[in-house]
């Protein structure tokens, strides 16, 4: 499974864009959550798109 | 004109700007001295904040950057997805982002100061070199056998060690300018972020616009 290589970048990802544009610990970590989940969702549904057309096209 | 404070006392009229909806530009950060802590973040990424002493944002670029690359470099890409490559192989366009994580890239530039001067690998080992030419066209190179035995990981490693040094780009830019958004005290003040300075009218000294005392 190849996209399970993905899930340690989303980490480092959020959690340094976070930190890039919050200083307190707490609103780091809260806003790493939001910044995962936004990317998660924004990969799942760049995959339904593709899996949608792939399948109908 | 946005008030301007820092976090080391607490501003006396912060509370009342913030409920009156003035822009408030707050500066909690001792950033000491900006460039040096860019350099410093950019070689070693974590070193410009811990030198800052902003230990757990230190802490988060040091890890997860560091904790990217290496992971890209040996456990995925086993040494090769790093090198920097000019002429006369194709240009190694990964590379401009993997330097980005400052000193863990700097031995391929060594490695690729050998190879064009026709020296041997640093320490006899290929680690961070550039794949050796091809010799004859129909025959495979060295690039050529890295990615038979390496596969996608080879992709993958050049992948992770990119966004490593992007993403240390980031840090470089939070140790030279401090964090986008500065929080003081939500609770307090009922903000969430620094908001962006407004024009003042010309002519407009009102004392409620005058900048804080730190």
């Amino acid at each position: 499974m190849v996209i399970l290589y993905s899930i340690p970048l989303i980490v480092a990802v959020s959690l340094v864009y976070s930190a890039s544009r919050y200083e307190p610990p707490v609103v780091i970590a809260t806003h790493a959550v939001k910044t995962a989940g936004w990317i998660v969702g924004l990969m799942g549904a760049i995959y339904l798109i593709l899996a949608a057309a792939t399948t109908l096209l | 004109m946005a008030r301007k404070s820092s976090n080391k006392q607490k501003p006396s009229g912060l509370n009342e700007a913030a409920e009156a909806g003035e822009p408030i530009e707050v500066d909690p950060v001792d950033l000491k001295d900006p460039l040096l802590a860019a350099f410093l973040a950019w070689l070693i990424p974590g070193a410009g904040h811990f030198y800052q002493g902003r230990t757990f944002k230190g802490v988060i670029y040091s890890v997860c950057i560091l904790g990217t690359f290496f992971y890209g470099l040996l456990f995925l890409g086993d040494g090769h997805v790093v090198y920097a490559s000019w002429k006369p192989d194709p240009f190694r366009f990964a590379y401009l982002c993997q330097v980005g994580v400052g000193l863990p890239a700097l031995p391929a530039l060594v490695q690729a100061h050998r190879a064009r001067e026709g020296k041997g690998r640093l320490f006899g080992s290929d680690f961070m070199a550039p794949p050796a030419p091809r010799q004859d066209r129909n025959r495979a190179g060295e690039l050529d056998q890295w990615h038979y035995y390496l596969h996608q990981y080879f992709e993958l490693g050049t992948v992770y060690t990119m966004i490593a040094g992007l993403l240390n780009l980031l840090a470089v830019y939070d140790a030279w300018r401090g964090p986008a958004f500065v929080i003081v005290d939500e609770k307090s003040l009922g903000i969430r972020s620094a908001r962006p300075p407004t024009k003042e009218p010309p002519g407009d000294k009102s004392p409620s616009r005058s900048p804080a005392k730190s």
